[in-house]
């Protein structure tokens, strides 16, 4: 009797012991991304609130679009940040990836000078100094459009991204559309080489560096001058004003905007008050989920993540100075999702 | 060690300035070089150390920065606030890796690394840190968030915070050493580099010694060897080593030094032959009239002893004295003779060992015991054609010499060898040959011959000695030339003498006289080969008569009466082209004898010998011109000349004009030798 009770209880250990792994599989998914720095504080934030609300932990690690993708593209992490969709250096994985935007932001280019002037800058300017040939705060280009603020007598260093990186992506392009010299020295590249200046790591990097050096140059997500209290310079748009950028011009710069085929990373604004430089930012996936021995609830609550994201967690991204996806791009966003399956079968079908 | 004097001046002076110019630069680069290195190791050291302690501070910034931070998020209630200091803690999390980072790669020393290993596992401790106060303050823990902050945050940010101080003071202290051991290392080279311009420059002078000798001394030389050319010496010695300009001047000079000696010698030796042979001449032209005035003296005085025998023993005596005096006169004449070539020579096939070893047995007896003659003759030594006496004669004048001059006795060496001889100037020194020689060598150790005077003692008369004639050189060296051979002679003052006489193997007798000369000097005495009948009948005068017609080569027949003489000459009436016809003879007289040969013969001559009565004769030459009256008693000389002119006349009135074929004499003997 009593051997047949411990028995009992040996065979429910057993049964325990093997169960037991598969019992805590299922009751928390953690979902890993890594990429783009650009929206890696709004990503923090709705991933916490994403965990408190549905118990889904979310990794997100903010290494640079490129290391994000590269990581996606050797299938090591569920998805990855990144503020441009086409790019040399991953072409094998164009179809298989599908790029969903969270939200948009602003390249503002920060400087460090004392008493945080708001320094005025052309696009061909600004292409000068990064390409090296204003190298002085005080150069008559800068002056003559600077009339109103006394621009130090300071060299300039310029600050640039170390690893590839859709920030840099986006403000190539904006540079190529707006400067000659730009387009044929250097053109729109995820990673700038050969010029001359400093290099860090990541958004937080640049941001670090400009806030230390006096007179030192950078360009970063807007979210990243406010926190950090440095000065961002106002930029001329198409329509020759110099906009600040905030949310609000940041707005206005969507608001003219068309999607044509398929979404581009920059928005020019059409708008004489838009800031020039803002841009989507995506998170990508693979369009198969079953891969690396995944199994479906982990695709399914991927996708169940993103859905939320681009709809209820838009509302996390304006406390953050991050532009929510106006509703066409929304719609253009749940199109993408449902495009993506599980051993062929789309998921977005099973989520409610 | 290579010879530099092997490289030529120009190559010498470039490659020696290349190596200065080379030695100076390698010197101002290298000090250049590392004086360069030594300061850049020196900033790079300040540099180094600036970039670090401007990292630490940047490390204490972002720390600072996080600090600050955290504090705001803890004092607020914001969520917007919250949103902005966690950016503002990302961005010195950056700040702070990047540093770190950038420390890692300049450090190292281990201590450093020490001190970043510990910061970097505090920088991973403060995150979860903050992420923990950061999400206990989200959920409003806000009691536990800052117990948390305080009791752990606080305490590692003042880790991190005097670590970063620690890093600045260690780094401070290292790089001083550091710098210290630059700047030791600094004053190193220095001296080491000025040790190598010392070394440099003492390379240079070396080198600028070497060159400088290397082309001084052979121009030194050269001036010298210049000078000495131009004041005729023409003995010049040079060490020529190299075969660089002045080596290539020093060997011109030597070359020309050579010629010139040469040239010297050259002409030395022609005025030698010249002078010999002018002596020759002379020489022999001297000995020839000598000669015939000796005859003419022995002559007479035969016949006066003839005259006197009868009646005068003291007169008998007296013509002996003179012929014993033209005897010895006649040696005389006989070795200038030979001096001069005119000696016929009967050459032979033989050898001269031969010779030699046969005139050694005589003269061991003859030399004096405290002389030692050695021979060494080659056994090889081919027979050459020489005439054998006089040859003898050459030995013996050689071994006399020899022995005269070691009064005190010593070592005569006699030694024949074969040698080939080249003459590379053959045009001037006329008188050596390029060939095959037999040489003979006699060798003394006597006093030696005085360079002044090495070139006269061949001349006739030259002599060094109280009783010596000075004929006995000339002798040798005339036989030697007369066999077409020559002399070295190799003498020193005080350590004796060697001649080298040299007859070639090959006949090349002189032919000293061209024909015409041999045949006037042969006319001389051998005047002609007519038939001349004596009719004498003193018996002494017809003999001497005889005698001396024979020697000149005619034939003579004798008649010692006027009958026989008539007898003989119709015997041989055609042939007999002359008579000398006595005036006084037994039987029939001269005259009775001349008026029968006429009546033969008209156009013959006759020579009507008298005494002292020439009124005897009853014809004149006035009536018949083939006759003439020679006087008793007559110089044998005077005779024969009248004798040749009447025979000429008489081929002139009868047969016109000579004809070559008569003027050819047969017969060789040319000497008259009154002592033969
Ligand atoms: N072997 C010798 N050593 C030294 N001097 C010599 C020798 N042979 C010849 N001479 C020198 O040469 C000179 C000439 O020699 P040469 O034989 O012609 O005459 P001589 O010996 O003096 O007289 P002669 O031969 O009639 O006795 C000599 O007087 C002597 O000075
Ligand atoms: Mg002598």
């Amino acid at each position: 009797m009593i051997g047949r009770y411990i028995k009992s209880i040996i065979y429910s250990f057993v049964l325990f012991l093997i169960f037991y792994p598969c019992l805590c599989f299922a009751k928390d998914i953690e979902l890993t991304g890594k990429g783009a720095t650009f929206p890696l504080p709004f990503y923090l934030k709705a991933f916490g609130h994403y965990q408190k609300h549905y118990k889904t932990k979310i990794n997100y690690v903010g290494v640079g679009s490129g290391e994000g993708l590269k990581a996606l593209s050797s299938k090591t992490i569920d998805f990855a940040g990144t503020d441009f969709i086409r790019v040399d250096g991953f072409p094998e994985n164009i179809n298989e990836l599908i790029y969903i935007p969270t939200c948009i932001g602003a390249v503002v280019v920060i400087y460090n000078l004392t008493d945080n002037p708001n320094v005025k800058f052309t696009p061909e300017i600004i292409s000068d100094i990064f390409l090296g040939k204003i190298t002085r705060w005080d150069d008559p280009k800068l002056r003559c459009i600077n009339k109103d603020i006394k621009l130090p007598e300071l060299p300039i260093t310029v600050v640039r991204r170390l690893d590839r990186s859709g920030t840099t992506y986006v403000f190539s392009e904006f540079l190529s559309r707006h400067s000659e010299m730009w387009r044929k020295n250097v053109g729109i590249k995820n990673i700038l080489t050969g010029l001359p200046g400093l290099e860090a790591k990541g958004n937080p990097g640049v941001a670090g560096l400009v806030k230390q050096k006096s007179g030192s140059i950078g360009y970063v997500e807007l979210v990243y001058a406010l926190a950090n209290r440095l000065p961002t310079g106002h930029i001329m748009n198409r329509s020759g004003r110099f906009i600040e950028p905030s949310v609000v011009s940041i707005k206005k710069a969507v608001e003219g905007y068309t999607q044509e085929k398929e979404l581009t990373t920059l928005i020019e604004a059409i708008n004489p008050d838009g800031y020039p430089i803002s841009c989507f930012t995506f998170i990508a996936v693979l369009r198969e989920q079953s891969y690396y021995g995944r199994d479906l609830q982990r695709a399914v609550e991927l996708v169940k993540m993103l859905k939320w994201l681009i709809g209820d967690g838009q509302q996390y991204g304006e406390a953050l100075h991050y532009v929510s996806l106006p509703s066409n791009i929304q719609e253009t966003a749940r199109k993408s999702l449902e495009q993506i399956t599980y051993k062929g079968n789309p998921l977005l079908l099973h989520i409610k | 060690m290579i010879n530099i004097r092997n490289l030529s001046v120009g190559t010498r002076l470039g490659v020696g300035f290349g190596v200065l110019v080379a030695t100076i630069l390698f010197v101002v680069v290298m000090a250049l070089m590392n004086m360069q290195f030594s300061i850049k190791r020196l900033s790079n050291i300040i540099e180094n150390n600036n970039r670090k302690v401007a990292y630490a501070n940047t490390i204490d910034h972002a720390v600072h920065i996080m600090n600050d931070a955290v504090n705001n998020i803890l004092q607020s209630r914001s969520s917007q606030q919250w949103d902005l200091e966690n950016i503002r803690l990302l961005t010195a999390q950056a700040m702070y890796d990047n540093a770190l980072s950038e420390i890692e790669k300049l450090e190292q020393n281990e201590k450093g690394e020490k001190i970043i290993y510990s910061l970097k596992t505090l920088s991973a401790y403060i995150k979860q840190q903050i992420t923990d106060i950061t999400i206990l303050h989200f959920e409003k823990r806000y009691a536990l968030a800052l117990k948390e902050y305080q009791h752990s945050y606080r305490p590692s940010i003042k880790h991190i915070q005097q670590l970063c101080q620690e890093l600045v003071a260690y780094q401070d202290e290292a790089s001083s050493v550091e710098y210290f051991n630059a700047l030791k290392k600094y004053k190193m080279t220095l001296y080491v580099f000025c040790v190598l311009a010392l070394c440099s420059f003492i390379f240079s002078i070396f080198t600028a010694i070497i060159l400088t000798r290397s082309i001084k001394k052979p121009l030194e030389q050269a001036v010298d060897a210049a000078k000495k050319l131009s004041e005729g010496d023409y003995h010049i010695t040079m060490d020529i080593k190299g075969n660089d300009e002045p080596g290539r001047l020093l060997m011109a000079m030597k070359e020309l030094a050579e010629k010139l000696k040469k040239a010297k010698e050259t002409e030395q030796q022609l005025y030698e032959s010249q002078k010999m042979e002018t002596l020759g001449r002379l020489a022999g032209g001297i000995a020839h009239d000598f000669n015939n005035m000796l005859s003419i003296i022995l002559g007479n005085t035969q016949l006066i002893k003839m005259n006197a025998s009868s009646f005068d023993e003291k007169t008998h005596k007296r013509c002996n004295a003179i012929e014993n005096a033209v005897a010895r006169a006649s040696g005389f004449v006989k070795q200038l003779l030979v001096f001069s070539k005119k000696q016929p020579l009967v050459l032979e096939k033989a050898n001269i060992n031969k010779a030699i070893t046969e005139l050694y047995k005589l003269l061991q007896k003859m030399i004096g015991e405290d002389i030692e003659i050695k021979l060494n003759l080659d056994p090889m030594l081919p027979e050459v054609n020489i005439d054998v006496t006089q040859f003898n004669q050459v030995l013996l004048n050689l071994i006399v010499n020899a022995r005269e001059s070691m009064p005190e006795g010593g070592t005569i060496t006699i030694w024949t060898h074969k040698e080939e001889v080249v003459v590379n100037n053959g045009n001037l020194g006329a008188n050596r040959i390029s060939g095959k020689y037999i040489v003979l060598s006699v060798k003394d150790t006597g006093i030696g011959i005085d360079r002044a005077i090495q070139d006269k003692i061949f001349e006739p008369f030259f002599t060094t000695k109280q009783n010596g004639t000075g004929l006995g050189l000339s002798v040798v060296y005339g036989i030697v030339k007369q066999h077409g051979g020559f002399i070295k002679l190799e003498s020193e003052k005080g350590k004796g003498s060697v001649f080298h006489i040299y007859i070639p193997c090959v006949d090349r007798i002189i032919e000293a006289k061209s024909k015409e000369e041999q045949q006037e000097s042969q006319g001389k005495n051998v005047l002609g080969t007519e038939n001349i009948l004596i009719i004498e009948d003193d018996e002494e005068i017809r003999n001497l008569i005889r005698e001396m017609l024979s020697t000149q080569g005619y034939n003579t027949i004798v008649a010692n009466d006027g009958l026989r003489g008539i007898e003989v000459f119709l015997k041989n009436k055609d042939d007999i082209d002359l008579v000398i016809l006595d005036c006084i003879m037994p039987k029939m007289n001269g005259n009775k004898v001349f008026a029968e040969i006429r009546m033969h013969r008209q156009d013959i001559p006759v020579i009507f010998l008298t005494g002292n009565n020439p009124e005897k004769i009853r014809y004149s030459p006035d009536d018949d011109k083939n006759m003439i009256i020679v006087q008793k008693p007559c110089s044998l000389e005077m005779l024969s000349t009248k004798i040749r002119e009447m025979l000429d006349s008489s081929y002139a009135f009868k047969k016109g004009p000579l004809d070559e074929n008569t003027k050819i004499y047969k017969k060789g003997p040319s000497v008259f030798n009154l002592r033969a």
